[in-house]
């Protein structure tokens, strides 16, 4: 219950702080973002508390979906906007500042000025011991068998299979925790 | 072989790590960092308006597993999820795609925007807009053109995209 009085998002979830509400169903609640990146910039989130997205039950992360593509098309319809971005920040690293589960919707039109876009594509990135993990890794959360990579027509464009052992050696060192990236966000708050 | 890169990815199974009856999970073609991966709707559609309510649910869901395979298998320190849906979010090819992108602390990939401050006015504006009920939504298709035609017109431009 603590963590629910001092998460912000939480409050909001709830009502107790008040927001610009725009969708609301059992489960999830869209406000307008007070400091949008542009007019309209909604926050979806879930009304019970998660702090990261990985730790979500997968049948509120399916509503969530169904509540970003209602969103989006309310955007779309009600601001006269021609597109939406879609945005998650799971962990410090990948600029996540709020200690729960934060779904961004944000309408766009052309040469609106907002920078989030996926640029710099990099060459050959991904040593090929990397590629075998990753697909085990996708097969078992999925309870499928792992792709055999080798035949699975990676092609040379996507990755040349560098064998940087250095490379591979900080691969294994970091170990990830879902829960110390998690911690990380509710600690600092 | 159809018009859709993405579409002929799939059938032929090119970097394609998961498949279901109605999501793929596969390697970005052009990652902007390694194991950038893609989640995408099996069945062909340009825009997430457009994807069945049931598929965006499982959309969703598998990029969210997708993720949590980047944390494991990469020891990843974050993850972004990314859809550019449209043109003038960045859209590129004409097959919705939600990108899991794998992050470390340091790491080139900038994926941010410059929060502006909005006015108690504005938002109430704009919330009263997204807020309408559906009886007024309904009268106002009547009128201008209705949502058809806009996601029609939104289609066709994806379509035209080489």
């Amino acid at each position: 219950m603590a963590v629910e009085q001092q998460c912000v998002f939480c409050q909001i979830a709830s009502e107790k702080i008040p927001a610009k509400k725009v969708y609301d169903s059992e489960e999830i609640i869209g406000v307008l973002d007070i400091n949008p990146g542009v007019p309209g910039h909604v926050l979806l989130l879930p009304k019970k508390h998660v702090s990261i997205l990985p730790q979500m039950d997968d049948e509120i992360t399916s509503k969530i979906g169904k509540a970003v593509k209602e969103v989006s098309k309310n955007l779309i319809r009600s601001l006269g906007v021609d597109g939406t971005s879609i945005f998650v920040a799971n962990g410090v690293a990948a600029g996540q500042r709020a200690p729960h589960v934060i779904i961004h919707v944000i309408p766009r039109k052309e040469d609106d000025g907002l920078q989030l876009q996926l640029k710099d594509v990099v060459e050959g990135s991904v040593a090929k011991k990397n590629i075998d993990k990753l697909a085990s890794a996708v097969a078992k959360q999925f309870g499928a068998e792992p792709v055999n990579v080798d035949t699975a027509g990676i092609s040379e464009e996507t990755g040349e299979f560098e064998d940087d052992s250095e490379t591979n050696e900080q691969s294994d060192d970091k170990k990830s925790d879902l829960d110390d990236i998690a911690d990380l966000l509710t600690g600092g708050k | 072989m159809t018009d859709c890169q993405f579409c002929n990815f799939i059938e032929q199974k090119t970097n394609v790590l998961f498949s279901d009856e109605s999501v793929v999970v596969m390697l970005s073609p052009q990652p902007v960092a390694g194991g950038h991966l893609l989640v995408l709707p099996k069945k062909h559609a340009p825009i997430i308006e457009v994807v069945p309510d049931d598929v965006v649910g499982r959309l969703f869901s598998a990029a969210n597993k997708a993720g949590v395979a980047v944390f494991e298998a990469l020891g990843a320190q974050g993850t972004n999820i990314l859809v550019q849906n449209g043109p003038s979010a960045g859209q590129v090819y004409n097959h919705v795609l939600l990108h899991v992108i794998p992050r470390f602390e340091g790491d080139s990939v900038e994926l941010l925007w410059t929060p502006k401050q909005a006015s108690e006015d504005e938002l109430s504006q704009i919330a009263e807009k997204l807020t309408q009920k559906e009886t007024v939504n309904v009268e106002k298709k009547k009128d201008a053109s209705d949502d058809v035609s806009e996601d029609d017109l939104r289609v066709k431009h994806l379509l035209r995209i080489p």
